[in-house]
C-alpha cells in the first residue's frame, strides 16, 4: 500500500520533527491515514531521528493508534464505569454480535471498525457510543440496528450514485 | 557510610549500596529475575519484595531499586514480604509453568506447583526486560522494545521484522536473558549467525559421521564380494580402532604395525576428545539413529561398567588372552552381520548352523535392543572402547564448554543429548562422557551458551570418574576369570579346529586374533566361520574353517589380506597355498568310487588305486598327507560325505 | 491583542474589559461542554443566533449569545441561561429557541416547561442558583464556568483572571508563594493528596537551573470528567496556576499532558496558551519581568496508566507510559532528568485562587486535614448526573440525595463508587461518612481523581469487581508482575466466579492476592488495583457468597447465572419482545403469552428493555 509520504512529512515538520512531539505527531499521522501506515512510521523514526523500535513501540503501546487499517465507519462504544452500570456492557455484547467482530476489530466488508473507549467523559449520556464523532447518547441494544442502518444505508446511497 | 538493620542485624554499608546488595552482605540471598549487576535496577520482577519501615511507617518494597538509607529497618522474611513474593513467584510460575529457572526460584519460594491458570504452557519469556535493557544500555543499540500492554506486552523489534542494520548480532540480548525466551521469538531469529554456525558444526559431524557409516557398509560389500580395492583398506575400522590395537599389541607382546593407524585416533581423543565415538565409529553412527534421547534413567554406577571391562580386557590381554574382545563395538559389528549375512542371503542352509551363525549376531542384537532403554546405552555404560577413549578425553584440548554466565540451566541441551552425558542441574559434562556430537550446541541451547573450544577445565574430578574400586574390582573379576577358565572347568573338548591358512601356532592365534570375524565375511566361499560352542573357551567367536560349508579357494587370500591383527597371516597367494590347515582322511567304506575329490584336489594330493569292489574293479582315492594342505575341497565336493573330510594337524583319527 | 508590559498595563486592561462586560451584560449563555454539545448545544446556540438577528429586525434586542464551558448539570443539557436574570433552561431543543427569544427575550416570561423542577417539591425553579443540584454546592474552581466564554481571555482578566499571577510577580518571593500554598494546605488533587506545598519546596530545593512544572490533565478515571470541564469552561486559570507555580518552582518550562480524548478541551487550551502568548502573560520577561515561562500542551494516546505521574513523564518524553519505581521521586529527578512538579488541574487551578484571596481564605473551607472544596463528577444511576463542586467534609448521602437528586428510576441504592479502578465500592451504612481523604481510605476506597459512581439494586457488585480488573488488566503497561500477571489472575477467577464456577476458597485467595499486589505492585496503579476486589468483597460478601455456593447472581446481571422469563401475569402479549429478540427465542401469537426459549435465549436483555409492561423477568 503506497501512501503519500510528502503528507507524512508535511505532519513532521509542522511539529518540527520534535521527539517531544512524538505522540501528538502520530496522532495527527492517523488523523490523516485513518491509521499509522508502516512507512510513514518508518519515515518519522528517520526524520525524528527516535530509533523505529521506539516509535513502533508507541504506536504498539497507546490504544488510539491501530497499525491496521480501520473500517469506513468507526463505532466507539464508551465503556467507562457510568456507561457500564447503565449498560454499556451490553452494549458492546450486542454489537460484536450483530457485527459478528470482537472490539478492536474490522467488519469483512470494511464498513465498521468496533472499539471500546475507557470514558468520553458525557457520562450524563450513558450508555454512548460514536460514529465517526457523531454521539449517540443513552444507547439501547434496541437502537443499534436504527443507527447502524443508517450508516450502511448511507453506503448504498453511495454506491448508486 | 550508611547503618541500617536487616533482618535484626546492624550493618554498615557504603552510601549508594542497592538494598538487595546490602541484604546480600547481611547473609541472605534474594531470587531476582530482572535484576543484573550490569544493568540499571528495573524492579519488574518484584520477587526481591521486602518489608521496610522508617520513622515507624513500614512498607513494601522491592530491594533492587531501592538505595539504603540511614535508619532503615529491613525485614526480609516478615509476614507481607515474604507472602508477596510468594506470590509474584506464584505468579511468574503460571506463566511460564515449564521454565527450569522460574521453577527453581518459585521452588526457593516454597511455590512447587502454580496455583493459577497459565495461558500458554510453552511461553518462556518474563518480560523482565534484560533483553531490552541490554540491547539498550550495554550494545548501545535500539533494537529491542516491549510492545502492547498489560497482558499482551511481548518482547519484539520493529514492526516485529529483523533489522539487519538496527542489530548487529551482538547477541548480548541472549546472554542476559533469564530463561532463554530470546532466541524463540516468533519471527525474529536473534541468534541466527550463532545458530547457522553451530548448525554447520553438526551437519557437519552428521555428514562425516553417516559418510563413514556408508563408508563401512561399502568396505562390507567390497570384502564379502571380495571386490580388490586398489588399497587394502578393508579392515580400515578396525586398524584405527585403539582397544584392538592395544589389547592385541599387549597379548601378542610383539609390536603390530597394521595397528599403527589407532595411533591417529588415539592423537584425536587427546585433541578433541571422543570424536571417535561421535563421528567414526559406525557402531555408535547407528546407535545414533534410534532411541530415547537425553535421559539418564540408569544409576550413575552403569557408567562404571565399561571401565570394569575395560580393565578385565587390559588385565586378560596382560596375561596374553583377548578371549572377550567380541566386545569390543567394531567387531561386535562386523560379527554382528559378517556370516548371518550367509543366512539372510540363503547361502548357509543347513538348520545345525544357521543357528549357530545367527548366534554370532546377539552382541549387536543385545546392543541395538539396549538402545531403545536410551540411546546409545552400549556407549554410555559397556562400550570399553569407550571407555579407553574417554579416559583419554579426561585429558582432551578442546572440549564442550557452558558460558555460566550466560546459561539458564534451562536443560535443553540435555534433552538433546544422545550420551545423556550433561548434568540436568549443573548443565555440566564429563568430558569422557561426551562424544563430540555436537547436538546440543545447534537449536537446543536458547543461549547460545555451549561452544567447543579450549578449556582449563580439571583433568579429573569430573561426574563419572572411574575410581580405585573399579580398577581393582575390574582387576580381580579378569585375573580370576583366568585362572577360572583355565583351571579345565570349561575346557569342552580338545582343540581340533581347522584355522585360516597360514596360521601355525594356535597359541600364536588366540594372541592376536581380536575375534572381529572380518574373515570370515572376506571368505569368498564361507569356508570361515565363527567358532560357538563346543570349543574351548578362549576359542568363542574365533574363525575356523567348516568343511561341510565351505573349503579354503585355492585363488584365494583374502582372510589374510583383511585380518588387521595379523593373527592370519597376510599371505602372497603362492606361500598361502603352501600353508597347512589340516589333513584330508578318506573313509573308504563311505566312499562311492566318484573320484570327484581327486578332480577337484589342485595341489594333486589325492591318487588312485583300483580297488575290487561289488565284483567290479572300482577306482579309490588315496589322499598323500604330504601334499595335501587341509584345503577341504574334496570333502565339501563329495557326494557322500563324509566319505572324505579334513582333520586338524595331528588330529586325524588313525586309519582303519 | 497587544502585549502587556507591566503590572499597571494589565491592570488597566481589566477595567476596560470589566466594564465591556458590564456593558454586555444581557446575554444568552448556551453551554458548550461536551456533555451538551453531544446532546446538541451547538445548534442551539446557532439557532439562537439566527432567531436573534432574525428578530433585531423588528425589535431592538441587545442579546448576545455567549457560549460557555460545563455548567456541570449534564443530566439536563443542554443548557441555557437567559442572563442578566439568571433564568435558567434545561434541555433546550432548537425547536424551543424561536419561543424563548420571542418569549422570554423579547417577552420577558418564563417557559415553565423548560425549567428544571425540584425533585422534592416538584416545584418548577427559575433561577440557576436556586436549582437544588447547584444550591447545595461550593463552587470556587466551577464558579467561572457558566459565565465566561473560554475563548476570550479578556472575560477571565475581567473578573480578576491573572491578579494572582501578576501579585505574585510583582509582590512575592518564590518562597512566599510557596509559604502561602503550604498555609493554604492544599493536598495534590489527582487522588493521593499529598501536600502541594512540600512538594513545591522539594522541587524548588533542587539543584541545577532547569525545572519542569507539569500539569495532569490525563482523566483516564471512568466516570470523571471536571477536569475536562475545568479546562473546557475556564482554560485561563489553569494556565495562571501553573505560570504561577513554575516562578515559586523556578521553572521556565511547562506541559499540560491531556488526553486526546478530549479534543475540545486541547483547542480550548491550545487557543487560550495563544492568547495568553500573545499578552505577555505567557513567554519571555513576563509583564516586564525576568521571568520566563513557556507552556506546551502535550497529548495523550489512550493509556489509563500515563495518569501515573513518572509514566507521563515517559510519554512527555516521546516513549512508552511506562512507570519507573520511585525514588527518585520526579521532583528529584523528572522530565529528562530534571527536577520536576506535576500537580492534577483542579490543584494548579486552585492557586490563582489561594494566591488572590489568601491560604487562610482557602483554609476556611473543608475539614481538619483536607482544605477547600473537590469536585465529583456524579454519574451512574442517579437522577442528576453531572460535576458537583463541595467543600470537603460533606456527606456522602448530601452528595446522593441532596445533590444529586436521589437514585434514577426509583431504585434502591446500593453502592458509591470512588476513586475509579484505584478505588472501592462504599455501601449504604457509610453514606454519613464526611468527605476527605482519610475516611475515603479508611473504607477501603479513596479520593482518586473524583469520579463518583453511584450503583443501585440492579448492579452486581461481583461484576463491578470484574469491570474494574478488566479495565486495569487492558490498562496495566505490563512492566511489573504483580500488575500484569496478578490482576490477570484475579479477574480470571471473578470471570470463573461470575460464570458459576468460583470454588471454595475464591474469595480467601483473591483477599490473599490482593493484599500481596497492593504490597507488590511497582506503581500507583497495581497498587490500588485491587482495591474495587478487596471493598466490594469487605462490603458484599454475601454476593460473592452467593455466586458461588448458590450459582446465583442477586443483582440479575452476570449472565451465566440468570435466566430470563415471562412473567405470565402481566404479558399482554404485545409481540414487542418478539420482534425485537435477535435470537428468534421468543414465541408467541399476538395477544397471547409468550414464552422464553431459555436454550435459545442469548441473554441480551433487550426484550427486557423494550417490554413497555416489565413483564421480562430475571431468575
Amino acid at each position: 500500500m503506497g501512501i503519500e509520504l510528502a503528507q507524512v512529512d508535511t505532519i513532521i515538520d509542522k511539529h518540527h520533527a520534535d521527539q517531544r512531539a512524538l505522540i501528538s505527531l502520530l496522532l495527527d499521522i492517523q488523523d490523516q491515514f485513518y491509521f499509522l501506515p508502516q512507512e510513514a512510521l518508518e519515515r518519522v523514526a528517520d526524520k525524528v531521528g527516535v530509533p523505529s523500535v521506539q516509535v513502533y513501540q508507541v504506536a504498539r503501546f497507546y490504544k488510539a493508534f491501530s497499525l491496521k487499517p480501520r473500517g469506513k465507519h468507526l463505532l466507539t462504544v464508551c465503556v467507562g464505569t457510568a456507561c457500564h452500570v447503565r449498560g454499556g456492557e451490553r452494549l458492546v455484547d450486542q454489537l460484536s454480535r450483530v457485527l459478528a467482530v470482537a472490539p478492536g476489530e474490522t467488519t469483512d466488508d470494511k464498513l465498521f471498525t468496533l472499539q471500546t473507549v475507557n470514558c468520553l467523559g458525557c457520562c450524563a449520556l450513558g450508555p454512548v457510543m460514536v460514529v465517526d464523532g457523531t454521539y449517540y447518547g443513552k444507547m439501547s441494544a434496541t437502537k443499534i440496528d436504527k443507527v447502524l442502518s443508517k450508516y450502511r444505508n448511507g453506503e448504498e446511497v453511495a454506491d448508486d450514485d | 557510610m550508611v547503618n541500617l538493620k536487616i533482618n535484626d542485624k546492624e550493618i554498615i554499608v557504603a552510601e549508594g549500596t542497592r538494598l538487595l546488595d546490602a541484604i546480600k552482605m547481611a547473609g541472605t540471598d534474594l531470587p531476582t529475575l530482572c535484576n543484573h549487576p550490569d544493568l540499571e535496577p528495573y524492579g519488574g520482577c518484584r520477587l526481591c519484595s521486602v518489608e521496610v519501615s522508617r520513622n515507624g511507617k513500614s512498607w513494601v518494597t522491592t530491594a533492587c531499586n531501592t538505595l539504603v538509607e540511614e535508619g532503615l529497618t529491613v525485614q526480609t522474611e516478615s509476614d507481607r514480604a515474604v507472602s508477596t513474593r510468594a506470590l509474584m513467584a506464584d505468579l511468574i510460575l503460571s506463566r511460564t509453568p515449564n521454565v527450569p529457572a522460574v521453577q527453581r526460584i518459585a521452588s526457593s519460594l516454597g511455590v512447587d506447583e502454580p496455583r493459577f491458570a497459565t495461558t500458554n504452557p510453552e511461553e518462556t519469556c518474563v518480560l523482565c526486560g534484560l533483553c531490552i535493557r541490554a540491547c539498550h544500555d550495554v550494545a548501545k543499540k535500539e533494537v529491542l522494545g516491549f510492545v502492547e500492554r498489560g497482558p499482551d506486552r511481548q518482547v519484539t523489534m520493529a514492526f516485529e521484522t529483523y533489522d539487519a542494520q538496527a542489530c548487529d548480532d551482538c547477541n548480548q540480548c541472549i546472554t542476559y536473558c533469564p530463561t532463554g525466551a530470546i532466541t524463540r521469538l516468533k519471527g525474529l531469529p536473534i541468534g541466527r549467525k550463532w545458530y547457522a554456525h553451530a548448525k554447520k558444526w553438526a551437519r557437519t559431524r552428521q555428514a562425516v559421521q553417516y559418510g563413514l557409516l556408508a563408508f563401512f557398509a561399502l568396505l562390507f560389500v567390497t570384502t564379502s564380494q571380495a571386490l580388490q580395492l586398489p588399497i587394502n583398506i578393508s579392515n580400515l575400522f578396525s586398524r584405527l580402532d585403539p582397544l584392538q590395537a592395544i589389547m592385541a599389541n599387549i597379548a601378542a607382546r610383539e609390536l603390530l604395525p597394521l595397528y599403527l593407524p589407532a595411533m591417529l585416533t588415539l592423537i584425536a581423543t587427546i585433541l578433541f576428545g571422543r570424536v571417535w565415538c561421535g563421528w567414526v565409529c559406525p557402531l555408535g553412527a547407528i546407535l545414533q539413529l534410534f532411541g530415547p534421547v537425553g535421559t539418564r534413567k540408569m544409576q550413575s554406577w552403569f557408567r562404571m561398567i565399561k571401565y570394569g571391562l575395560l580393565i578385565v580386557l587390559f588385565v586378560m590381554a596382560l596375561f596374553g588372552s583377548l578371549a572377550f574382545m567380541w566386545l569390543d563395538p567394531i567387531t561386535i559389528l562386523v560379527r554382528g552381520v559378517a556370516d548371518p549375512i550367509g543366512v539372510i542371503l540363503g547361502i548357509i542352509e543347513m538348520p545345525g548352523f544357521k543357528v549357530g551363525t545367527l548366534f554370532s549376531m546377539v552382541m549387536l542384537v543385545l546392543v541395538l535392543g539396549l538402545n531403545l532403554i536410551e540411546k546409545r546405552f552400549w556407549c554410555r555404560y559397556l562400550c570399553p572402547l569407550g571407555a579407553l577413549l574417554g579416559l583419554g578425553s579426561k585429558f582432551d584440548w578442546i572440549r564442550r564448554r557452558v558460558n555460566e554466565m550466560s546459561c539458564v540451566q534451562c536443560g535443553d541441551c540435555v534433552k538433546t543429548c544422545p550420551m545423556g552425558a550433561i548434568n540436568p542441574e549443573t548443565i555440566q559434562n564429563d568430558p569422557a562422557e561426551c562424544v563430540m556430537c555436537l547436538d546440543c550446541a545447534d537449536a537446543p541451547c536458547p543461549k547460545t551458551a555451549i561452544t567447543y573450544g579450549r578449556q582449563p577445565t580439571p583433568r579429573w574430578n569430573h561426574e563419572f570418574d572411574p575410581g580405585r574400586r573399579e580398577f581393582i574390582g575390574g582387576t580381580a573379576t579378569a585375573a580370576a576369570g583366568v585362572v577360572l577358565l583355565n583351571s579345565g572347568l570349561f575346557q569342552d573338548k580338545a582343540n581340533d579346529l581347522i584355522r585360516p591358512p597360514g596360521v601355525i601356532s594356535e597359541k600364536a592365534f588366540l594372541d592376536k586374533c581380536i575375534r572381529c570375524d572380518q574373515c570370515v565375511q572376506a571368505c569368498a566361499t564361507h569356508a570361515l566361520h565363527p567358532v560357538t560352542f563346543g570349543s574351548t573357551w578362549d576359542a568363542f567367536w574365533t574363525p575356523a574353517i567348516n568343511g561341510e560349508l565351505g573349503y579354503c579357494d585355492y585363488n584365494c587370500n583374502r582372510c589374510g589380506q583383511v585380518c588387521p591383527a595379523g593373527a592370519i597371516p597376510a599371505l602372497p597367494l603362492e606361500a598361502k597355498r603352501k600353508q597347512v590347515m589340516g589333513v584330508a582322511v578318506l573313509a573308504p567304506s563311505l566312499c562311492v568310487n566318484c573320484m570327484v575329490c581327486e578332480k577337484v584336489c589342485q595341489l594333486k594330493a589325492i591318487d588312485r588305486i583300483e580297488i575290487q569292489k561289488e565284483g567290479k574293479l572300482k577306482p579309490l582315492p588315496v589322499v598323500d598327507p604330504n601334499k595335501c594342505n587341509g584345503c577341504g575341497q574334496c570333502e565339501y565336493k563329495c557326494p557322500a560325505p563324509p566319505a572324505i573330510k579334513v582333520y586338524a594337524p595331528g588330529k586325524a583319527p588313525k586309519r582303519t | 491583542m497587544t502585549r502587556l508590559n507591566t503590572f499597571a498595563e494589565l491592570e488597566q486592561w481589566r477595567t476596560q474589559a470589566a466594564a465591556a462586560r458590564a456593558q454586555n451584560e444581557k446575554c444568552v449563555t448556551v453551554c458548550g461542554g461536551t456533555g451538551c454539545r453531544a446532546y446538541g448545544s451547538e445548534k442551539v446556540w446557532e439557532a439562537f443566533r439566527a432567531e436573534i438577528a432574525k428578530q433585531q429586525a423588528n425589535v431592538k434586542l441587545n442579546y448576545q449569545v455567549k457560549v460557555t464551558g460545563c455548567h456541570g448539570f449534564c443530566e439536563k443539557g443542554p443548557l441555557v441561561v437567559i442572563r442578566p436574570a439568571q433564568i435558567f433552561y434545561t434541555r433546550v431543543q432548537v425547536k424551543d429557541v424561536p419561543k424563548i427569544v420571542s418569549d422570554t427575550l423579547i417577552g420577558g416570561k418564563v417557559i415553565e416547561r423548560l425549567l428544571a423542577t425540584d425533585p422534592q417539591t416538584n416545584e418548577h425553579v427559575v433561577h440557576e442558583h436556586d436549582v437544588p443540584f447547584y444550591k447545595h454546592q461550593s463552587r470556587l474552581l466551577l464558579n467561572m464556568n457558566g459565565e465566561i466564554d473560554p475563548t476570550r481571555i479578556e472575560e477571565y482578566v475581567a473578573l480578576g483572571g491573572y491578579g494572582a499571577f501578576a501579585k505574585a510577580l510583582s509582590n512575592m518571593s518564590g518562597e512566599q508563594v510557596i509559604a502561602q500554598v503550604k498555609a493554604s494546605k492544599l493536598r495534590g488533587r489527582g487522588g493521593a493528596g499529598f501536600p502541594t506545598g512540600v512538594k513545591w519546596e522539594t522541587c524548588r530545593n533542587q539543584p541545577g537551573e532547569v525545572k519542569y512544572v507539569v500539569c495532569n490533565a490525563d482523566e483516564g478515571d471512568p466516570g470523571a470528567y471536571m477536569d475536562r470541564s475545568l479546562i473546557e469552561g475556564n482554560p485561563h486559570r489553569l494556565i495562571e496556576g501553573l505560570a504561577i507555580g513554575a516562578y515559586a518552582i523556578g521553572a521556565q518550562e511547562g506541559y499540560v499532558y491531556i488526553r486526546h480524548e478530549y479534543p475540545l478541551a486541547v483547542k480550548t487550551l491550545e487557543l487560550a496558551i495563544k492568547q495568553a502568548e500573545e499578552c505577555g502573560l505567557l513567554g519571555k520577561n513576563i509583564l516586564g519581568t525576568k521571568f520566563n515561562f513557556t507552556l506546551h500542551v502535550q497529548l495523550g494516546a489512550g493509556a489509563f496508566v500515563c495518569g501515573e505521574e513518572t509514566a507521563l513523564m515517559a510519554s512527555i518524553e516521546g516513549r512508552v507510559g511506562e512507570p519507573m519505581p520511585r525514588p527518585p521521586f520526579p521532583a528529584e529527578k523528572g522530565l529528562w532528568g530534571k527536577p520536576t512538579n506535576i500537580n492534577n488541574v483542579k490543584s494548579w487551578s486552585s492557586i490563582p485562587i489561594i494566591i488572590s484571596q489568601g491560604a487562610d481564605q482557602f483554609a476556611k473551607l473543608g475539614t481538619e486535614n483536607s482544605k477547600g472544596t473537590t469536585i465529583f463528577s456524579l454519574v451512574g444511576k442517579i437522577n442528576n448526573t453531572g460535576l458537583v463542586e463541595v467543600p470537603m467534609g460533606v456527606t456522602l448521602r448530601h452528595m446522593v440525595y441532596d445533590i444529586g437528586g436521589g437514585i434514577s428510576q426509583g431504585k434502591k441504592f446500593k453502592a458509591l463508587q470512588t476513586g475509579g479502578p484505584s478505588g472501592g465500592c462504599i455501601p449504604e451504612s457509610l453514606l454519613d461518612l464526611p468527605l476527605d481523604y482519610e475516611n475515603l481510605n479508611a473504607v477501603g476506597s479513596m479520593m482518586g481523581s473524583g469520579g463518583m459512581i453511584v450503583m443501585d439494586e440492579e448492579t452486581c457488585m461481583v461484576n463491578i469487581a470484574k469491570y474494574f480488573l478488566d479495565f486495569t488488566k487492558f490498562e496495566s503497561c505490563g512492566k511489573c508482575t504483580a500488575c500484569r500477571e496478578g490482576v490477570r489472575q484475579m479477574n480470571t477467577i471473578l470471570e470463573r466466579i461470575t460464570q458459576g464456577e468460583g470454588e471454595e476458597g475464591d474469595i480467601e485467595l483473591l483477599e490473599t492476592m490482593g493484599a500481596a499486589i497492593q504490597d507488590g505492585a511497582l506503581c500507583a496503579l497495581g497498587r490500588t488495583a485491587p482495591n474495587p476486589v478487596l471493598s466490594t468483597i469487605r462490603y458484599f460478601r454475601d454476593e460473592y457468597t452467593a455466586h458461588i455456593q448458590e450459582q446465583k447472581c442477586p443483582a440479575g446481571v452476570c449472565k451465566s447465572l440468570i435466566t430470563f422469563y415471562i412473567i405470565a401475569e402481566k404479558c399482554n402479549g404485545c409481540t414487542l419482545c418478539a420482534r425485537n429478540c435477535t435470537e428468534a427465542a421468543i414465541t408467541g401469537e399476538l395477544h397471547q403469552l409468550h414464552v422464553i426459549d431459555d436454550a435459545k435465549c442469548a441473554r441480551c436483555g433487550v426484550c427486557r428493555e423494550v417490554c413497555t409492561h416489565d413483564a421480562v423477568g430475571v431468575r
